[in-house]
């Protein structure tokens, strides 16, 4: 989780400054600095002797493990396994989130009886609730897609909310005084003011979801990368392991920079884009 | 014998209780078992729940064999992380058995989920030294035997389970007070780091771990199941829900054949135990020659089980009453 919620802004940041800025050239020093230094570190460590045994392989040897694995079909037989449980989460929870949540934040009626259910609701953690989901789901992928659901779900609801609760008022007495139907008002008003929020959640969700794809594969032993790791750790295969964490650290970069991406270019046209030179 | 968080049994028997009275109408009617005896011609898919440790090389082996094919069984097996993810399916039925280590399954049934335990998984060596589990110190360590624990980090994979156990019974029977020992929890692959690096002072190791441990400077001081028993204890087992037992007997006695001549020829064949090893797990090759393979022995004896109730007993890692008739399955006789 810290992994996916710090490494990628500091890759996906470089690329997000509009031209206007003068400063981008030192904004891309300092992650890469960073970068480097960590790889320096996570070589030499290892080597240096300070941790015990073989229980931190260094780098160029995870690394080199990396390359090996993924000559082999089987690791992509199971990173498809795990970005098929990720996608279908997330497609789930972001529906369910933004239906969800236009729905609420449009009825303030609906919003004071929710409000105290969803703080209790959104801090349980999706893994908590895993020998419930098997019960009820089973051990397939189904029960990893539940645990996602869960998690995303919060993520994008709470923006939305946000979201709709930011409409300008005077767009709103307008659209009123207009006679807007209601289905004219999510689409003209709701939905443009509402999506840079939607945006942040759908990349926030996207981040939990990868995290979930690949710890519900650890715990319930779901075919995919997750369950590679598992294994990998109880034979004792530490570069292996490492190997493949490096992997989910690398898609979790991917991920976040393939959503910046979109968002930068879908919401070009929204000042909040245009100003900052990223989402909110 | 490396048993990855199983911590969970204990956990899991609380949210487990709300979850099934919450479902109690739903999932429990498993589809798969509810056929009628198995026979060749219509083979019936055995859903098993197995953690990736050698321990269950013999079934893979069995099957490979032809054992279960023998008896009109497609084994599928899914691979899970200890209780919190093998308990769940074997309730609601989506599995037809797990295995589990003998402690997990007495804490459980304990705790009492409709657990029992159908067929032997392994059993330990009885030789001195050359045991499935044992405790470690780094070679120049100042402690020579159990008792000198007392004050000391000890490492176990999960607080309160079998290896814990292990520790307590190893200082209580060289003279210590098990209370006295400062245990920490601590995945394998870590405490064997941390044992190098001095962070702990002793290690209740599992196999493939006492392989590993054994090369990186470190001496046995104590080989605990010999502490409890001279003769070999069966220390994991495949455990099934009563419900399913109930409903389909047949099926489960031909399942338990067909676990016991795996286990049979597993014994008799340990070169190719250890070829199986490579294709479900990633021990490194050079381990995989030297680990210490468990005994495979269908045989589950009632004073064996007895022992592992008393002593969980006697140091407080399994509360409530337990009796060898609740725990082992009895067969379809009953």
């Amino acid at each position: 989780m810290t992994l996916l919620d710090s490494a990628p802004p500091s890759v996906a940041d470089p690329a997000s400054p509009t031209p206007t800025r003068p400063r981008r050239a030192g904004s891309l020093r300092a992650p890469l600095v960073g970068i480097a230094v960590t790889l320096v570190l996570a070589e030499l460590l290892p080597r240096a002797g300070l941790i015990g045994g073989d229980a931190l392989p260094p780098l160029s040897s995870v690394v080199a493990e990396l390359v090996r694995q993924l000559g082999d079909s089987t690791l992509w037989e199971a990173l498809g396994q795990t970005m098929r449980t990720w996608a279908v989460g997330l497609v789930l929870a972001v529906t369910g989130g933004v239906v969800v949540g236009v729905l609420i934040g449009l009825a303030p009626v609906l919003r004071e009886l929710t409000a105290s259910t969803v703080e209790f609701l959104r801090p349980i953690p999706s893994v908590a609730l895993i020998p419930a989901v098997i019960l009820l789901f089973g051990t397939g992928y189904q029960s990893g897609v539940v645990l996602i659901v869960y998690a995303g779900f919060w993520q994008v609801l709470v923006q939305v909310l946000y979201g709709v609760q930011d409409i300008d008022p005077v767009a709103e007495e307008t659209a009123r005084s207009y006679h807007a139907g209601p289905w004219a008002l999510v689409r003209h008003l709701v939905w443009p003011t509402a999506l840079p929020f939607v945006f942040t959640g759908v990349r926030l969700a996207a981040s939990v979801a990868l995290v979930l794809a690949i710890t519900g594969e650890l715990v319930i032993g779901t075919p995919g990368i997750g369950s590679a790791i598992a294994v990998a750790q109880s034979s004792g295969a530490t570069t292996v392991t490492f190997a493949l964490v490096v992997l989910t650290g690398v898609l979790g970069v991917l991920v976040n920079v393939a959503f910046r991406a979109a968002e930068r270019s879908l919401l070009s046209w929204h000042p909040s884009v245009r100003r900052a030179g990223g989402a909110r | 014998m490396s048993f990855r968080s199983e911590r969970t049994m204990t956990a899991l028997a609380g949210s487990l209780a709300i979850a099934l009275t919450l479902t109690a109408c739903g999932g429990s009617d498993s589809e798969s078992s509810a056929e009628p005896a198995p026979s060749s011609d219509t083979p019936v898919t055995v859903q098993a729940g197995f953690i990736p440790v050698i321990d269950v090389a013999a079934l893979y082996l069995g099957d490979e064999q032809g054992f279960f094919a023998d008896r009109g069984i497609d084994l599928e097996v899914q691979t899970g992380q200890g209780g919190a993810a093998l308990v769940p399916p074997v309730v609601s039925g989506e599995y037809q058995f797990a295995f589990s280590n003998m402690v997990s399954v007495l804490t459980a049934r304990a705790r009492g989920l409709p657990l029992q335990i159908i067929a032997s998984g392994s059993s330990s060596t009885g030789e001195d030294g050359q045991d499935v589990s044992m405790i470690r110190v780094p070679e120049e360590s100042d402690i020579q035997s159990a008792a000198d624990l007392a004050g000391r980090r000890v490492s176990v994979n999960t607080l309160n389970n079998l290896l814990q156990m292990l520790g307590d019974v190893a200082v209580d029977a060289d003279g210590g007070n098990p209370d006295d020992v400062e245990y920490v929890e601590l995945p394998f692959p870590d405490a064997v780091a941390a044992l190098d690096g001095g962070e702990i002072d002793a290690m209740v190791t599992a196999e493939p771990f006492d392989t590993i441990a054994a090369g990186t400077g470190t001496r046995v001081i104590s080989t605990p199941y010999l502490e409890m028993s001279a003769d070999p204890l069966t220390t994991s087992v495949y455990f099934s829900s009563e419900q399913q037992l109930n409903e389909d007997p047949e099926l489960f006695q031909a399942i338990v054949e067909a676990i016991n001549e795996s286990l049979e020829y597993a014994q008799a064949h340990p070169d190719e135990v250890r070829a199986q090893l490579s294709t479900f797990t990633q021990i490194d090759p050079a381990v995989i020659e030297q680990v210490t393979l468990p005994t495979y022995d269908p045989e589950i004896p009632e004073e064996s089980v007895q022992t592992f109730i008393d002593t969980a007993k006697e140091f407080g890692i399994v509360e409530g009453t337990v009796s060898y008739d609740d725990l082992v399955w009895s067969g379809p006789e009953n």
